[in-house]
């Protein structure tokens, strides 16, 4: 999905170089045919979010990209990734916000489950960076923190809620 | 050709009215398809009538165009919860679904195409439903389903407009609306069976059984569990970039990839 994304941005102009990186991916996908994706039942169902993201990624403007996937039980059923909108200073700051997104995509499974009739609380989210974890517990500014836009604060908003847990 | 038209009739999608200069009268094509089913055979011809809706006016011939449409995530998230709640999904599809719609705005369209009325050829039609390729067409198609699912006690999803939901006593039935594509499951058979017969109450469907085939996913359906696959879409798609019979390779990028705008590269418009 990523390098599918990453041609996508050339569209407007395509070169010989995007055209290679291009059938790469059809290649890769002469590969894949035959994989599936499966749901078994009779297993839990318990939803689990997981975030990444790496940091400044994207070579031209320096923004990262930020990764997301949920799982139900044992089977996968939603994934982005996704280019962040602003240029992040530190490796926390781009991981907080993939795990931001990775909340409200939480947030809009649990309200689509409990439609159907599942309640869930303290969907668990999944991030693999100390300090990211620890901004969102932590309502502690300090000098390198205190730039992160509000919006991206939300995801601390909802853990203190108790909606999410990381 | 006919069919359609009979359909229309049946619907009482029109009315013969006498042309005036005041009107904005909008074109009329036929639209002609081969139907696929999954493994690629034709199933059977198909006839349409469009309206060429790039002639309508806002604001005179369309309001609000925006009509709801499920997720692909929601659909996953459905057949896993399906999956494992051990009950199967079935899938219906709504015939003619566009022409269920009722219009508000007065629209007034060309007679059909070879299909002309002898004694008045330069009549028009006024439509009290919506016509495909109208603006609006979609928007009052959803408008109406809605309508008629909430009449029958369902309740729409909170955030998912095209979720619809309804609870009797420990069951439970759930209804996704992709645009004419119903899928639909429940806990308890007799509710799937009261939806159906409710359905085909209300508008023309054609019922597909098991779910197995909806907007490119493969899907199979076992006790244990459920498969979901894009086999036949992979294969289409590199059929038509005619690169079938390329070699495998394993990651989709090389991990060294470094793509810009590439000003000096060879241009390959």
């Amino acid at each position: 999905m990523f390098s599918v994304c990453l041609c996508a941005r050339f569209q407007s102009n395509p070169k010989e170089s995007h055209f290679t990186t291009a059938k790469r991916i059809l290649k890769y996908l002469q590969g894949t045919t035959t994989v599936v994706l499966w749901y078994p039942s009779e297993v839990s169902l318990d939803l689990v979010g997981y975030s990444d993201s790496d940091f400044a990624g994207c070579k031209i403007d320096r923004k990262s990209t930020s990764g997301t996937c949920h799982l139900l039980g044992s089977s996968l059923i939603s994934w982005h990734s996704k280019k962040q909108a602003c240029v992040v200073l530190s490796t926390a700051e781009a991981e907080y916000i993939a795990a931001g997104s990775c909340c409200a995509q939480s947030l809009w499974i649990k309200q689509q489950l409990s439609d159907f009739g599942l309640n869930l609380s303290k969907i668990p989210l999944l991030c693999d960076n100390t300090s990211a974890i620890n901004l969102t517990k932590n309502p502690v500014q300090h000098s390198r923190t205190k730039h992160i836009e509000i919006r991206h604060h939300f995801i601390r908003d909802h853990v203190n809620n108790g909606d999410c847990e990381i | 050709m006919h069919e359609e038209l009979n359909q229309f009739a049946r619907n009482e999608v029109w009315t013969l009215v006498p042309r005036t200069s005041k009107m904005n009268v909008i074109g009329t094509k036929w639209v002609f398809k081969n139907k696929l089913d999954e493994h690629g055979v034709i199933v059977r011809n198909k006839a349409r009538l469009v309206a060429k809706g790039y002639n309508q006016e806002e604001g005179i011939d369309y309001g609000e165009t925006y009509a709801p449409v499920a997720r692909l995530e929601a659909v996953r998230l459905l057949l896993a919860y399906a999956c494992m709640n051990g009950f199967k999904l079935h899938q219906m599809d709504v015939k003619s679904a566009f022409l269920n719609g009722y219009i508000d705005e007065e629209v007034y369209v060309c007679q059909p195409p070879g299909f002309e009325d002898h004694k008045h050829p330069n009549y028009v039609f006024k439509l009290k439903k919506a016509l495909y390729g109208l603006k609006q067409a979609s928007r009052q198609w959803y408008e109406r389903l809605n309508n008629f699912l909430l009449s029958h006690g369902y309740e729409r999803g909170k955030t998912d407009k095209t979720l619809f939901v309804k609870k009797a006593l420990n069951d439970i039935i759930l209804v996704e609306v992709y645009v004419d594509d119903i899928i639909f499951g429940s806990t308890n058979q007799n509710l799937c069976e009261q939806f159906v017969i409710a359905m085909q109450g209300e508008f023309e469907i054609s019922m597909m059984g098991e779910l197995n085939y909806f907007l490119g996913l493969q899907i199979k359906q076992l006790n244990h569990g459920t498969f979901l696959s894009q086999t036949k879409y992979c294969k289409e798609l590199l059929k038509k970039f005619n690169m079938v019979n390329c070699k495998e390779i394993s990651t989709p990028m090389a991990t060294n990839c470094y793509l810009d705008s590439d000003e000096k590269g060879t241009s390959m418009d």
